[in-house]
C-alpha cells in the first residue's frame, strides 16, 4: 500500500493518542506514528511542530526540557487532563466519521 | 511562559534532525546522506519555525487583549480610583514634560551653527563690550581664531508700506557672518569690502521679517528698503530660525566704521565673537589670550587704555553659555521643582495601588482557590497597571503639550531660544522613560505581596490588611510627600518675598502716574544737532499741550534698567588709585525739566534750567559720583571733562541728584553724569551729530510724561502729537512706568509664579495622600473605633484621635522637609533679593500653611470616624 500523507485534522488525534502512553519528544512522536501504522502514515516532520504548538497553546499538552539518559536535552511532551478529555472527544468524532463513511461505501 | 523563544524552537528542531540522522546512520547510511535524508523528511525548516512562532505569538496576543479588556472593565467599576490614579500620573508626567521641553529647547539643544563648540564670545569686565580699536587689534594679533567678527545690536526704523516699524537689528562685520557659518536662505552674505568705512548701503533680512513685511516674495533680493531714512539694497535673506545671541534679530546691517573711529579706544560698544581654528582647543586659546594681554600694549603700539592682566581684561566664554547663561540656574531649579512634584505623585500612586491590591486580595484568593494560575493573575494585574500608565501618560503628554504652549505664551520674553522649544523626540523619550520607571517601581511593588501570601490566610483573615503592605510604608510615603511639598512651598515663599521686595525698591524717582515711550531720529533725516533739538522742542511742546500733562522731559537712558555707557572722564581734584581707570559708569543726556518730571530730588545745587541751553557747559552728578570721587568735598563748582577726543571742554557741576537705579532694581547705583541735551554738540565737538545719539543711548531718546492718565488713555493724543512732529517715526514701547518695573523683574516673577504653581500642586497632592491614608486607616480600624465608642468614648475624642494622627504625620514630614529646605535653598541664593535662603519668617509661614492643609485633609476622615455606628462595626463584615 502506498504511504499516504496524513490529513491535517487527524494529526492532532494521532499526537494525543501517542502521548496517552507516556511523555515523548517530538522526534519520538513522529517515529511512533510511522512505526505503529507500519509506514502507512508518513507524518511530514515539519508539520508536526506547529501541531504540537497548537495543542500546547490550547492546553491539551504540556512540555518541559528534560535530559535524556544519554545526556541529550530534549523537550518532552505529555498529555494534560484537558488533553485526555480532548482525546476522547476527537476519538469519538473519528469513529463517527468512519461509521458514516462505511455506511456510504457499503456495497449494495 | 506565555511565549516561546526563537532559539528554543530552533534547538528543538535541531535535536529532531540529529535524532533522525542518527537513525539513518544506524540503518547503514553515510553521515552526509543521513543528514540530507533527515532534512528532506523534515520539509521546510524555516517555514516550520515561523509557523510555531506564529502559534505562540497568537496565544500571547489573545491573552494580552483579554487582559486589557478585563483591566478596562475592572477599572471602570471603580471610577474614583481610576480617575484619581490617571490624573495623578498625568499631572506628574505632564508638568515634567512641559518643563523639560523648555529646559531641552533652551539649555540643552546646541545652537544652530555648525560646530558651535568652536564659537567663543569675547568680552571685557563691566559692559562686556570692546572698542573698535580693541576689536581690530584682536583680529590682527590673536591667531587662535580662524575668523573674528564684531557686532552691535539695537533697533532701527523700517519704513514699510503701512506704518513705520521698529525692528531689532544687528550691525555686523562680514567676518561675523563667516564665523557663524550659516548659509543664507536667499542671496548672499555681506562681503568684507562692504563692512568697512565708506561701504555701500546694503542690508539682510531675517526669515521672519521677509515673511511678515515682504510677503516672502522671491524678488526681495535686490529690492530697496528704507532703514532709518536711508535707502538700502537687500542682498540676502537669513534662513528660518537664524538668530544672534537670542536677540531675535530681524534686520542685519553692515558695520562700517570709519578709520577715525579706530582711534577711540575708550568707546566700548562692540560685541565680539570668533570661531577657533580647527586645530586649536579652547584651553589653548585661553592660554594664548592671557599671554597676549601681558604684552598687548607693546604689540599694538598703544600706551593708554590697553588690555592688561589685573586691569582692563579680555575674557573668553562659549557662546551657548553667554546666550542662556543667566537663565540656566532658573530653569534647572524649575525642573528640580517639578521633579519633586512627580515624586509626590508617585508616592500617591504607590499608596493607591497598594490599597487597591489589598481590596482585591479576597477576590484573588478565591480565584486562586478555583484554580487560576499565578502567572495569569500576575499578568492581569500587570495589564491593569499598564492600562493605567498608558492612559495617564497619554493624558500627561497632552497636559505637557498644553503646558509648553501656555509657558511660551505667558512668558515670551523670559524663555531663551523660545523658537526651539517644543515636544521633540528627546522630550518624548524622557516622558516615556519617566512613565516606565514610575510604573515599574510603584506599579509592580504591590504585586510582590500578592504572590507571596498563601491562600489560606487570605480566606480566613477577617482584617486583611496584610496585602497592602505594612502600615509604616504608607505612613512614611505620606510623611515624605509632606516633606517634599514643604521644600517646594519654602522655595515659592522665598520667591514671593523676593518679588515683593523687588517691586517695592525705591528706584530714586516717583514711578506712579508716569508714562514713557521712545523715539529714534534717523541720521539721514536729522543730520545736524540743530535739527534734532528743534524736533525735540516741537515734540515736547506738543506733548505739554495735552490736557492734564504735569511735566514732559526726555532722556537718553530710561531707568531702572539702562544700557551702560561708561566713559573715561577727567575729574578735577581726584587722583585715581594705582591701576584703576578714571571712569564714570553712566552718562545721561536729558532735556530741561527732567528732574522735575521724574520727581528726582536734587540734594545739592540746582537742576538744569532754560538759561543753560545756550550757556556754558554744565553737568549734574549723582550721589554715588560724589561718594566715589569727591567724598567730603563740596562738588558744586568743580569740573569734569569727558575723555572723548581733544577739544572737549571742562564742564562745571551745578547740582547733585539723588541716586537713581540704572542696572535693574536689585543692583547698586553707580556713578552717573547728567548732561544737558542741548549742550551736547559743545561738550563733544569732534563727534558727528549722528553718532552722538548712539553713543549715549542706543540711538533713541526716551520721553517721560507725568500725567494722571494711564498710557492707554493717552495713546491717541501722543500718536497725534508725534505724527504732527514727524509722521515717519514709530512710537516705541508706549507704556506706564509701572509696567517698565514689572518688565524689569520678569524673570524673578516667572520663577515665582511657576514655583508657586508647583508648590500648590504639591500641596494638593500631599493633601490627597494624607486624606487617602487616613481614610484607609479609619476603614481598617472600624471595629476598634466601634468598640471604643461602645465603651463610652465621646465622638470628639475619636475625632481628635484621627486628626491627631494626621497632624503627627504632617509634622514628621514637615520637620524633615524644613531641614531639607534649609540645606537646599542655598542654591537659590543668587536669585533672591532682600531675603536670606534661611529666612525664619518664611519657614514659620510655611509650617503654619502645611499644618493647616494637613488639618483640613484629615478632617473628612476624622468626621467619618465619628459617624461609625458601634453596633454595625461590632457585628463585623
Amino acid at each position: 500500500m502506498a504511504a499516504r500523507k496524513v490529513v491535517q485534522g487527524t494529526l492532532d488525534l494521532l499526537i494525543l493518542r501517542t502521548l496517552r502512553f507516556g511523555p515523548l519528544h517530538g522526534h519520538g512522536i513522529a517515529t511512533h506514528i510511522q512505526r505503529t501504522s507500519e509506514d502507512v502514515l508518513q507524518v511530514e516532520h515539519g508539520s508536526l511542530y506547529p501541531a504540537l504548538a497548537r495543542l500546547e497553546t490550547a492546553g491539551c499538552i504540556a512540555s518541559k526540557w528534560e535530559e535524556s539518559d544519554r545526556g541529550r536535552e530534549m523537550r518532552m511532551y505529555r498529555l494534560t487532563a484537558k488533553g485526555r478529555k480532548q482525546l476522547a472527544v476527537e476519538h469519538g468524532r473519528w469513529n463517527e466519521l468512519v461509521r458514516a463513511m462505511a455506511r456510504v461505501l457499503k456495497p449494495v | 511562559m506565555p511565549t516561546r523563544r526563537d532559539d528554543d524552537i530552533a534547538r528543538e528542531i535541531r535535536t529532531h534532525l540529529e535524532l533522525e540522522a542518527e537513525a539513518h546512520v544506524a540503518a547503514g547510511m553515510s553521515e552526509a546522506d543521513a543528514r540530507d535524508s533527515a532534512r528532506r523528511a523534515f520539509g521546510n525548516v524555516t517555514r516550520t519555525q515561523e509557523d510555531v512562532r506564529a502559534q505562540w505569538t497568537r496565544r500571547w496576543l489573545d491573552e494580552s487583549v483579554q487582559d486589557v479588556r478585563y483591566a478596562l472593565r475592572t477599572l471602570r467599576r471603580s471610577p474614583a480610583f481610576t480617575i484619581v490614579a490617571v490624573l495623578t500620573i498625568a499631572l506628574g508626567i505632564g508638568a515634567n514634560t512641559a518643563m523639560f521641553s523648555v529646559v531641552n529647547g533652551a539649555l540643552l539643544q546646541p545652537l544652530g551653527y555648525p560646530r558651535p563648540e568652536q564659537l567663543r564670545f569675547l568680552f571685557t569686565d563691566g559692559t562686556g563690550s570692546v572698542s573698535p580699536a580693541e576689536y581690530y587689534e584682536l583680529a590682527e594679533i590673536d591667531d587662535s581664531f580662524a575668523v573674528v567678527g564684531a557686532f552691535a545690536t539695537g533697533e532701527a526704523n523700517l519704513s514699510t508700506q503701512h506704518q513705520p516699524r521698529r525692528v531689532a537689528r544687528a550691525t555686523v562685520t562680514a567676518e561675523l557672518l563667516e564665523a557663524l557659518a550659516v548659509a543664507p536662505a536667499r542671496g548672499r552674505w555681506f562681503r568684507r569690502d562692504e563692512t568697512r568705512g565708506g561701504g555701500p548701503p546694503v542690508a539682510m533680512l531675517s526669515h521672519e521679517l521677509w515673511r511678515s513685511a515682504y510677503g516672502a516674495r522671491e524678488d526681495v533680493v535686490g529690492r530697496s528698503i528704507e532703514v532709518d531714512g536711508v535707502q538700502r539694497e537687500v542682498v540676502g535673506v537669513m534662513p528660518d530660525g537664524f538668530d544672534l545671541m537670542d536677540e531675535r534679530i530681524e534686520l542685519w546691517l553692515p558695520l562700517q566704521l570709519e578709520p577715525a573711529i579706530r582711534r577711540f579706544r575708550a568707546s566700548h560698544f562692540l560685541s565680539v565673537l570668533g570661531r577657533l581654528k580647527d586645530d586649536v582647543t579652547p584651553a589653548q586659546a585661553e592660554v594664548h589670550l592671557a599671554s597676549l594681554m601681558r604684552s598687548w600694549g607693546q604689540r599694538v603700539g598703544a600706551t593708554d587704555h590697553v588690555f592688561e592682566p589685573g586691569g582692563h581684561v579680555l575674557h573668553m566664554a562659549p557662546v551657548l553659555d553667554t546666550v542662556v547663561g543667566p537663565a540656566q540656574r532658573v530653569f534647572w531649579l524649575l525642573q528640580a521643582g517639578v521633579g519633586l512634584v512627580l515624586l509626590i505623585a508617585c508616592a500617591n500612586l504607590a499608596n493607591l495601588l497598594m490599597v487597591r491590591a489589598e481590596a482585591r486580595g479576597r477576590e484573588v484568593a478565591v480565584r486562586r482557590a478555583l484554580g487560576a494560575g499565578r502567572r495569569r493573575l500576575v499578568a492581569q494585574f500587570v495589564a491593569e497597571g499598564v492600562v493605567l500608565l498608558v492612559l495617564g501618560a497619554a493624558l500627561g503628554l497632552g497636559v505637557g503639550w498644553a503646558g509648553v504652549r501656555a509657558l511660551a505664551a505667558a512668558y515670551p520674553e523670559s524663555l531663551p531660544r523660545v523658537a526651539g522649544i517644543g515636544l521633540d523626540p528627546a522630550v518624548l523619550g524622557f516622558t516615556l522613560l519617566v512613565s516606565a520607571l514610575t510604573g515599574v517601581v510603584f506599579g509592580l511593588a504591590p504585586l510582590r505581596y500578592l504572590s507571596e501570601r498563601g491562600n489560606g490566610r487570605l480566606l480566613n483573615d477577617r482584617t486583611p490588611g496584610r496585602i497592602a503592605g505594612p502600615a509604616w510604608v504608607r505612613r512614611a510615603l505620606v510623611a515624605g510627600e509632606v516633606g517634599l511639598a514643604a521644600v517646594l512651598v519654602v522655595g515659592a515663599g522665598l520667591m514671593v518675598r523676593t518679588v515683593v521686595n523687588l517691586m517695592h525698591v525705591d528706584a530714586g524717582f516717583e514711578r506712579s502716574r508716569l508714562v514713557t515711550f521712545a523715539v529714534a531720529l534717523p541720521a539721514a533725516t536729522y543730520p545736524t544737532s540743530d535739527a534734532r533739538v528743534q524736533f525735540y522742542d516741537r515734540l515736547t511742546s506738543g506733548l505739554r499741550a495735552i490736557p492734564g500733562m504735569d511735566g514732559v522731559a526726555m532722556a537718553s537712558g530710561l531707568p531702572p534698567q539702562r544700557q551702560q555707557n561708561r566713559f573715561g572722564t577727567d575729574i578735577e581734584h581726584y587722583t585715581p588709585p594705582a591701576g584703576a581707570a578714571e571712569l564714570v559708569e553712566y552718562y545721561q543726556a536729558v532735556t530741561t525739566g527732567y528732574f522735575e518730571a521724574m520727581r528726582i530730588p536734587l540734594v545739592r545745587g540746582r537742576a538744569f534750567g532754560a538759561a543753560d541751553r545756550a550757556g556754558a557747559p554744565v553737568a549734574i552728578v549723582n550721589e554715588a559720583f560724589v561718594r566715589t570721587f569727591w567724598p567730603g568735598i563740596d562738588p558744586i563748582g568743580r569740573r569734569v571733562r569727558p575723555r572723548f577726543g581733544d577739544r572737549t571742554p571742562w564742564v562745571t557741576v551745578v547740582g547733585v541728584a539723588r541716586d537713581v537705579k540704572q542696572d535693574g532694581v536689585d543692583r547698586q547705583t553707580r556713578t552717573e553724569l547728567y548732561l544737558l541735551h542741548d549742550q551736547l554738540p559743545r561738550v563733544f565737538p569732534t563727534v558727528p551729530a549722528a553718532r552722538l545719539g548712539s553713543m549715549l543711548g542706543g540711538g533713541s531718546m526716551h520721553v517721560v510724561l507725568r500725567s494722571p492718565l494711564p498710557a492707554a488713555s493717552l495713546q491717541t493724543a501722543i500718536a497725534t502729537t508725534v505724527r504732527q512732529a514727524d509722521p515717519s517715526l514709530p512710537i516705541i514701547r508706549l507704556r506706564d512706568m509701572e509696567d517698565v518695573f514689572r518688565d524689569a523683574v520678569r524673570r524673578p516673577r516667572m520663577l515665582m509664579q511657576l514655583l508657586t504653581g508647583f508648590a500648590g500642586l504639591a500641596l494638593l497632592l500631599a493633601a490627597i495622600g494624607t486624606y487617602g491614608v487616613l481614610s484607609y486607616m479609619v476603614t481598617q480600624h472600624r471595629r476598634e473605633i466601634g468598640i471604643r465608642m461602645a465603651l463610652g468614648a465621646a465622638r470628639t475624642t475619636v475625632l481628635r484621635g484621627v486628626l491627631g494622627h494626621g497632624l503627627k504625620l504632617a509634622c514628621a514630614g514637615l520637620l524633615v522637609g524644613l531641614a531639607a529646605a534649609l540645606a537646599l535653598t542655598r542654591v537659590m541664593e543668587t536669585l533672591l533679593f532682600g531675603v536670606r535662603p534661611t529666612d525664619p519668617l518664611t519657614l514659620a509661614g510655611v509650617a503654619a500653611l502645611i499644618v493647616a492643609v494637613a488639618a483640613a485633609a484629615s478632617l473628612v476622615p476624622a468626621l467619618r470616624a465619628t459617624r461609625v455606628d458601634p453596633l454595625v462595626a461590632l457585628k463585623g463584615e
